[in-house]
């Protein structure tokens, strides 16, 4: 299980790659912003895990760029994020994430999440 | 008739002398910006003997115009004080403050870097213990304090999400005396008489809203509520991400 960690904090990636870690999941390739995550996306990945704001390309545009992608279509995304109002967390399902985690987060909610959106993909193929 | 037009016709002309006067002694005032006390009050001498020299019939004239000018002094004075006060604070305290937050953010990211370092580091430790308690049949208190001692690393690594969302906060605090650095800049221009017409950039849009499209921060960023706002998130989320794509 591959996973794509884009976040421009690098504490952040650091501490979502070390939470993978703790679940089981050692494969992760990391990104700064939503350019280089679409750059470094390929069809190895099988989940992308991306922040909200981040320079250059945001998380939302990210993800948005990705849908329009053939290899990118069905990818599960988790945001991982500060921002938790309403209208940004409709928006967020409305570009195409699978699922979403509010920062300050713990790594039973990451992988309770990541646990959902890979029993959906699952599922559907 | 032409006699009982002689007077207006005097104080007339007399005001149009007396206000392109005064029009030559405020340029003159603009473009002496550093010019100390001792000139101005220098310069209302000479005007009174020139006010004098062009109003000779009209003393009622001559002092509502030196009023008018001693006004006119007065509130230059106090323009020049408030833009000299508003220039010292945009360029020493806001962005010595702005440096300042830079400063606290650039360093809280060094650290935590440094303690995720350490962290590791922590963890290959208890490894290691493990690799050797394996070897040698360690009991089972010394295995539970091993257990427990690598979730109290990892529960810590956790807890270092504080910086990024520090970070956030620090940017948006930085973003907000930009924003007042940048108003502030506005009204020091719009006391330069070069700048009381508007030019292109004070007719643009506000700063807060050309900076609110790049910003690479949430300004509601916290670590408060965190489970309140991911139940939120959940009641949106947990059906789309349940679902079969």
């Amino acid at each position: 299980m591959r996973f794509l960690v884009v976040d421009d904090s690098v504490t952040m990636r650091r501490i979502i790659i070390n939470s993978l870690q703790r679940i089981g999941y050692t494969d992760c390739v990391e990104a700064g912003d939503g350019s280089e995550a679409l750059e470094r996306f390929d069809a190895s990945i099988d989940c992308v895990i991306t922040d909200w704001n981040m320079p250059i390309v945001g998380g939302l545009e990210f993800v948005q760029q990705l849908r329009q992608r053939e290899d990118g279509r069905r990818v599960p995304v988790i945001m991982v994020t500060t921002r938790s109002a309403r209208d940004d967390i409709v928006a967020a399902a409305q570009a195409g994430v699978n699922n979403y985690v509010v920062k300050p987060f713990t790594p039973q909610v990451l992988k309770e999440k990541i646990d959902q959106v890979l029993a959906g993909a699952a599922r559907a193929s | 008739m032409a006699e009982r037009n002689r007077v207006p016709n005097d104080v007339l002309s007399d005001s149009e002398a007396a206000l392109r006067m005064m029009d030559a002694i405020l340029e003159e005032l603009q473009g002496g910006k550093d010019r100390d006390e001792a000139a101005l009050d220098h310069a209302v001498g000479q005007v009174m003997q020139r006010l004098e020299a062009v109003t000779p019939g009209s003393p009622d004239l001559a002092a509502l115009v030196m009023h008018v000018y001693l006004d006119v002094i007065e509130t230059l004075r106090i323009l020049r004080r408030t833009r000299s006060a508003l220039e010292r604070a945009t360029v020493e305290q806001v962005q010595a403050t702005q440096q300042k937050l830079r400063e606290v953010s650039s360093t809280t990211e060094l650290a935590a870097t440094d303690m995720l370092d350490g962290l590791d580091r922590a963890i290959a430790m208890v490894d290691r213990l493990e690799a050797l308690a394996a070897d040698r049949q360690d009991d089972e208190e010394s295995k539970n304090v091993r257990a427990e001692l690598r979730e109290e690393l990892y529960r810590l690594i956790v807890v270092l999400q504080f910086q990024d969302i520090a970070a956030q906060q620090l940017s948006h605090a930085s973003s907000v005396l930009r924003n007042v650095e940048q108003r502030l800049e506005r009204v020091v221009g719009l006391l330069d008489e070069a700048d009381l017409v508007s030019s292109p950039d004070s007719e643009g849009e506000a700063p807060d809203q050309a900076h609110e499209r790049t910003r690479t921060y949430d300004p509601a960023a916290s670590m408060l509520d965190a489970e309140d706002r991911q139940a939120l998130a959940d009641e949106i989320f947990t059906p789309i991400a349940t679902r079969d794509r």
